[in-house]
């Protein structure tokens, strides 16, 4: 599903250059549910930044969903994204010209479904995360338990096989967080996708099965994984 | 997926109505401003050709082999076709205009009064006397005021009219005009066409000066007059009798065209700056579309869409609003007299008034279009080209 090989990362010019990541070389199956964790500026966004195609590495390569995409162009890689992979940021980052319905819709709409489809995924979706009552709400509108809410829904509504999740629950108070948490299994184990979801909150991490530790931009251990 | 696309772009603009609705009202502004400029110098154009042709040509002059026959028939139409306002039969001849020991040369014209009245100038410039009245038992004269001066006239006066062939006719005196065009009020008399009709010879030429409403194209104009031709008579339009004019309205055009460019620019450059605003203001949106799969071409064509969508409807708005203005101005017309009253394109009145024309009430909203998109190039792709990552990294 995901196949990291000698990844490295790097930012800035060669005088302030900064490695997040060194050489990671992961295998991450399918089908499930990985957190991947450690400090801060540990190399956790790098990584999923690169998973979702979001940034190309500096040397290495990346295989996710049978693509290697450290190879294809800009282009390429919206459509990948577009069609495999579902993001669900710290900040929500919702539309704020949409309403949480038509938040919902768009990745339907990007991906060509039809007028009765995205309508009905995006009511089903509502429902399961007991949004219909805010559908037609604007997400400055709306609480951030609720704005993350919407922004997974969003970040599935097309079916992706890869659910990308950059610390869903840091902006969030205790009850909100494991309400938003309890979501994502569910919807986990609803929609059978993969999750990759980075977080550093140790009650979490102690809870998961499959887990990837960072520090300094390198891979210290894994857990759960072959 | 374009109409996905139009539909998310009316909403940015629709969710950001104040800064839409100042952008919409600053190329508004331009474009109503442009319009009525632009009215202001078709009317310009209108009064210098209506000026100019009523002193004598007319929209078309038909010029005839046969003078006698062409007007007398030209002038025994009593129903005119539609679109056409006057047609003015004349007949002219060479004379000297003798008082005493002075004498001076002119070219005696024949008219119908009564016409003339409808559309010329002369009579409108009468400045002694009166002009022709219906016709009488002797030969009544309308002369310019140079002539007058020269032959020491005045109306009730009288002179005689010596003809090629040395014969003279007696003739009164009933006015003065004063065009302001020396060629007329010192070359130029007016007699009743039975007048010069009557002292004829082979040199004696004639032609009818036919006058269309205003606004009439010279080929709608001609096409118009052609059934009405016989054997021998043809058309000659204003543009090939009066070049000058002709070559004076084209430069009114070229310096219009060129001040609309240079507004267009400058209202180019504010586009640019609104839309590079907005495409910082907005880097976070797009930042998330490109997220979500949207590729750099169709973030282009949203930024594009927007854009396009507020010049077509500053556009629109502008052109209602200079629509509006130019009414109101074609309402009572402009008086440009206090700068026209020395010029010889403005012999009647120096009175414009503004006129929509399809080409120039089309040209600022097309010029704005344009602009608009070229100047919305460069953020647009500004916008696309940034990687979505270090999008997502800057602050919120």
């Amino acid at each position: 599903m995901i196949s990291l090989e000698n990844v490295s990362k790097s930012y800035g010019n060669r005088q302030t250059e900064v490695m997040a990541l060194k050489s990671v070389t992961l295998d991450l199956p399918a089908g499930e549910m990985i957190l991947l964790t450690g400090p801060s500026g540990s190399g956790k966004t790098t990584l999923l930044n690169l998973i979702g195609g979001l940034e190309s590495p500096a040397s290495g390569h990346i295989r996710v969903c049978g693509i290697d995409i450290d190879k294809v162009g800009e282009k390429q890689l919206s459509r990948f994204r577009r069609r495999n992979v579902g993001f669900v940021f710290q900040s929500y980052n919702l539309l704020n010209d949409l309403t949480a319905r038509d938040n919902i819709r768009l990745p339907l709409v990007l991906n060509g479904a039809s007028e009765a489809e995205c309508g009905n995924r995006s009511e089903e979706l509502l429902e399961r995360l007991g949004m219909t009552r805010r559908a037609d709400a604007y997400p400055v509108e709306l609480s951030g338990g609720e704005q993350q809410r919407v922004a997974i829904a969003r970040s599935v509504a097309h079916r992706p096989q890869l659910l990308l999740a950059d610390e869903p629950t840091a902006n969030l108070d205790s009850a909100n967080a494991a309400s938003v948490l309890e979501l994502l299994r569910e919807i986990y184990r609803a929609e059978n996708v993969t999750v990759l979801l980075a977080t550093h909150d140790p009650l979490l991490v102690e809870s998961a099965k499959r887990k990837v530790f960072l520090k300094d931009g390198s891979v210290m251990k894994t857990e759960g994984l072959v | 997926m374009i109409a996905f696309w139009s539909r998310m772009a009316l909403q940015g603009i629709s969710r950001r109505r104040s800064r839409s609705w100042i952008t919409i009202g600053a190329i508004g502004m331009a474009v109503a401003a442009l319009t009525f400029l632009s009215a202001i110098m078709v009317g310009v154009n209108d009064a210098m050709i209506v000026n100019s042709i009523s002193v004598h040509t007319g929209q078309l002059l038909v010029r005839s082999d046969k003078p006698l026959e062409t007007t007398a028939r030209w002038a025994e139409m009593s129903e005119f076709p539609r679109g056409m306002k006057a047609a003015l039969p004349r007949l002219s001849a060479p004379v000297m205009l003798v008082v005493d020991s002075k004498a001076s040369p002119v070219q005696l014209t024949g008219v119908v009064p009564e016409r003339e009245r409808i559309v010329s100038a002369v009579p409108a410039r009468v400045v002694e006397g009166a002009y022709l009245a219906a016709p009488s038992a002797g030969a009544e004269i309308l002369i310019g005021a140079k002539t007058a001066s020269t032959l020491s006239v005045k109306p009730g006066d009288a002179l005689n009219i010596r003809l090629p062939d040395g014969t003279t006719r007696p003739a009164k005196v009933v006015g003065v005009f004063r065009t302001g065009i020396d060629r007329f009020d010192e070359g130029m008399a007016y007699a009743h066409l039975g007048t010069v009709r009557d002292i004829a010879t082979a040199s004696t030429t004639g032609d009818v000066a036919v006058f269309f409403e205003t606004g009439t194209p010279d080929e709608e104009a001609a096409d118009i007059v052609k059934p009405l031709l016989r054997e021998g008579e043809r058309i000659a339009p204003w543009k090939a009798l009066l070049p000058e004019l002709d070559q004076l309205t084209q430069l009114n055009v070229v310096s219009m065209t060129i001040v609309i460019l240079l507004v267009v620019i400058m209202v180019a450059a504010g586009i640019s700056n609104t839309v590079l605003v907005s495409v910082m203001d907005r880097h976070r949106e797009f930042g998330i579309l490109k997220a979500m799969g949207v590729t750099p071409s169709e973030l282009m064509t949203l930024i594009l869409l927007e854009t396009a969508m507020i010049c077509a409807g500053a556009g629109l708005l502008g052109s209602i609003v200079g629509a509006l203005i130019t009414c109101a101005g074609a309402r009572t017309g402009i008086d440009l007299g206090r700068f026209t009253s020395e010029n010889p394109h403005f012999v009647m009145s120096g009175v414009v008034y503004p006129r929509l024309t399809w080409q120039m009430t089309a040209a600022p909203i097309i010029a704005v279009l344009v602009a608009g998109m070229i100047a919305a190039l460069w953020p647009a792709r500004l916008a696309s080209k940034r990687k979505t990552a270090d999008i997502m990294r800057m602050p919120t």
